[in-house]
């Protein structure tokens, strides 16, 4: 067994490269790696403007091919990319959800090619021409009529949206949303949702509030009476679903390793600097015992998207992994917070504007951004669902109640009395 | 970046395997733990025959010098089927005392025999102020007649009600955190002035108090210079430590597996319970537990092996896991299971007895935490 990554003299040349371009091209407002508090215009115009940058040399889609504007590399130059973004606490960028949500695209290119969209929006998603926006999900196991508010009918062949919507994505305004519609309300909603990419710029479409925990985190987009051509669906009516579903999975199952965990070097350090009554925060007997959960946590996560990572690189089909990962990943998010809190205190809530705020106020974020971790993609419930359907912990096919019959029909299993057994 | 097991290790996982469905169902385990002794000999001598108590000594004193995570593949397995045996005190921790502080002489005297399962020695360490820190260590060992004089007590030694050897840690200078001062000593089992009780309780496998009373070692029973054992205890305790977690995360993963698949087949109100989502999530808690366990422990011995200087950092973690994790995992599942969990011939408590023993083992987990915060910032 190796946990480590070995990298070839040509991989490490592309690492030098890298560090390099990096250096010349972050601009000034991205540097310190925050995502701003608000909608900052000017902070999301040099966003753009900087993946536009890393676009055009491949690399915000660096596994993709290149005459879709990815980069045409292997997953190693990925890792090297990814390294060397975290260094600069921009990773975020290449694990974006519209980076993996965009691969989901792929199926449909048949579709769009009669349309002449295809090779046009995926190069633009891959090269960072666009800010995606996608929905926010509450639970991915399964949908009931509330969990979209967004209807299409049809009107020739056009579709009218009407509703609203929780939408996550950068930017104060959207190029494309991905939105989930009941394109037909008498149905079960699995069955029943279109998935659509609309294009932001589409008339009766705006934004009700942009105030979130995080910025860019949780939107609120309005359509009233929103007229979209048929060639923004994808797929079938009714297919919406499964291919957002297996999107997001997809997309948790995606990450690679973190090579740094900063806020946990940062909290680290805060300890290793810090006292309480004359006692270094590192000796606290309590509070070492909380760093070092941390500490573990965050190895395990690693562990996990390194075993992850091999299972897929090694042509291993992926079960319950990718849940479990993103699982522990949601729960350590709010754990960490938690820990961070006894650990610093009051520290922990000071931004990155206060001159007193420790590691430039990231833990402040990492508050922040740990709860709106819970319920985004599919948070804890959904990916638990998710674990339990692949551990066959689902009713199996044959004991599905058919259409009015009684639960007691033959065959069934008999009932026991376990009232006791049941936890 | 490579975490499949190699042809190898393949290997060595199915013969375990075999042999753990052969000789270890989960009655005989039962049987076992049962008996007075808590051994089973023909077993440890069908283990040694496959020449598992040979593994991680080198060749030149007897061994197959395997690596690590060789050992490691077998304990998961030996874990999985929650098998008894003195291996990890003998043929790990003994060994690689005497291996790491051993002189020439001494290790050509003593190994051979513990490689082949000849010799089964008992690693004798806690004390009625049960801690595993060098500070814990009170035994006292006296210059006395050209030798040391031992006496003190010994609680919680795995083993040492069958063993033919004790090999025993004791004090011959000032007390500290450091280590200095401690010494190891191998004592006949039988040797004048030794007493051993087999503990009682929820215990599993056996464990002994171990008195010794004015016990007589000769200098050429010292294992190494007096009062420089420590480096040598604290290697083999690491090197333990990293192949006994890859054990508990064996159990771990059998305590998951009996609980899904008690899930799926124990039937509800007309349905398997394991639709219902609060059992769902104890299994699901079990298989986190799981594989938690499993990772960290495998990549602890891989550091091992690869004589990584994050190694030590590494097996504490990956013991706090496994401390932490194995008696939880056996936790959710009871309470999936319900009443027959606690049957004895089910073969449950086997491993929540197990999980509840090998906790403190080697350390627990408020230990392991705080040795990595210790070594994190030295």
């Amino acid at each position: 067994m190796d946990f480590d990554y070995h990298y070839t003299e040509e991989q490490q040349r592309f690492r030098h490269d890298v560090r390099t371009w990096l250096e010349a091209n972050i601009p000034p407002e991205l540097r310190d790696g925050m995502l701003p508090q608000g909608q900052d215009s000017a902070y999301w115009e040099s966003c753009r403007a900087f993946r536009n940058l890393l676009g055009e040399k491949g690399w915000l889609s660096p596994t993709e091919p290149t005459e879709q504007g990815g980069g045409g590399l292997t997953d190693a130059h990925e890792m090297v990319l990814l390294e060397e973004l975290e260094n600069h606490r921009l990773r975020w960028l290449l694990e974006s959800p519209s980076q993996s949500l965009n691969q989901a695209l792929q199926p449909w290119a048949g579709q769009w090619d009669s349309q002449g969209q295809n090779d046009k929006l995926l190069t633009a998603l891959n090269t960072g021409l666009v800010f995606l926006w996608y929905p926010w999900l509450e639970q991915v196991k399964n949908l009931d009529h509330g969990s979209i508010e967004i209807q299409a009918l049809r009107d020739g062949d056009d579709y009218i949206l009407n509703g609203h919507g929780l939408f996550a994505g950068h930017g104060p305004w959207p190029d494309y949303l991905w939105v989930l519609a009941l394109a037909g309300p008498e149905l079960a909603p699995e069955e029943a949702t279109a998935a659509f990419l609309v294009p932001g710029n589409l008339e009766r479409i705006s934004v009700q509030s942009n105030r979130s925990l995080v910025a860019g985190e949780a939107t609120e987009v309005v359509f009233d009476q929103t007229r979209v051509p048929p060639h923004y669906l994808l797929g079938n009516e009714g297919d919406g679903w499964l291919l957002t579903r297996s999107s997001l999975l997809e997309e948790a199952a995606a990450r690679h390793p973190r090579l740094r965990e900063p806020d946990l070097e940062a909290l680290l350090q805060f300890a290793q600097d810090n006292s309480r009554e004359g006692v270094p925060l590192l000796d606290h007997p309590v509070l070492q015992q909380l760093l070092m959960e941390a500490y573990i946590q965050s190895r395990v996560n690693r562990l996990f998207r390194m075993r992850d990572a091999w299972m897929r690189s090694t042509g291993q089909r992926l079960e319950y992994q990718a849940a479990q990962t993103a699982m522990g990943e949601t729960r350590a998010a709010l754990r960490f917070s938690e820990i961070a809190r006894n650990v610093m205190g009051a520290y922990s809530l000071l931004d990155r504007e206060d001159p007193r705020a420790a590691s430039g106020g990231s833990l402040e974020l990492q508050q922040r951004m740990s709860l709106v971790l819970q319920s985004q993609d599919s948070g804890v419930e959904g990916y638990a669902a998710a674990m339990a359907q692949h551990l066959g912990l689902g009713l199996p096919d044959e004991m599905l109640p058919a259409p009015d019959s009684p639960v007691d029909a033959p065959g069934k299993p008999v009932q026991a009395d376990v009232s006791s057994d049941v936890a | 970046m490579d975490l499949g097991l190699n042809e190898i290790q393949t290997m060595l996982q199915n013969l375990a395997r075999e042999f753990m469905v052969s000789e270890m169902p989960t009655s005989r385990v039962l049987e076992i733990d049962e008996s007075p002794s808590g051994f089973a000999v023909e077993v440890w001598e069908k283990m040694s025959e496959i020449g598992w108590p040979s593994m991680v000594i080198p060749e030149e004193y007897g061994g197959s010098g395997s690596s690590f995570t060789d050992l490691g593949v077998v304990y998961e397995v030996m874990g999985y089927y929650a098998c008894p045996s003195p291996h990890l005190s003998s043929a790990v921790l003994a060994s690689q005392a005497i291996l790491e502080a051993g002189d020439a002489s001494q290790k050509q005297n003593l190994l051979p025999g513990i490689a082949s399962g000849q010799q089964i020695f008992a690693f004798a360490y806690t004390e009625p102020e049960y801690a595993w820190g060098p500070g814990s260590v009170q035994l006292q060992a006296t210059r006395q007649n050209g030798g040391f004089t031992l006496n003190g007590t010994k609680l919680f030694v795995p083993d040492a009600n069958i063993a033919d050897q004790l090999l025993v840690v004791g004090r011959t200078g000032p007390g500290s955190n450091t280590g200095d001062g401690l010494s190891l000593f191998v004592v006949p089992r039988e040797a004048s002035g030794v007493s051993v009780r087999v503990q009682s309780g929820w215990l599993g496998p056996k464990v002994c108090e171990v008195n010794f009373n004015g016990v007589q070692v000769a200098d050429a029973e010292v294992i190494g210079a007096p009062g420089g054992a420590w480096p040598a205890v604290e290697k083999a305790f690491d090197r333990s430590t990293a192949v006994l977690s890859a054990y508990m995360a064996g159990g771990t993963q059998r305590v998951f597996e009996m609980a899904r698949d008690y899930s799926q087949t124990r039937i509800a109100f007309g349905v398997p319970i394991g639709t219902f989502q609060r059992v769902q999530d104890h299994v699901i808690e079990a298989l986190n537990q799981a594989d938690s366990a499993k990772w960290t422990a495998y990549e602890a011995l891989s550091q091992l092996d690869n004589g990584s200087p994050e190694a030590p950092v590494t097996i504490s973690m990956a013991k706090a896991v496994a401390s932490d994790g194995f008696p939880l995992a056996c936790d959710v599942s009871h309470h999936v299971h319900g009443g027959i969990g606690s049957d004895l011939e089910y073969g449950l408590t086997q491993y929540t007895k197990r999980a509840r023993n090998l906790q403190h083992y080697l350390g627990d987990a408020i230990f392991h935490k705080a040795r990595m915060a210790r070594l994190l910032v030295t």
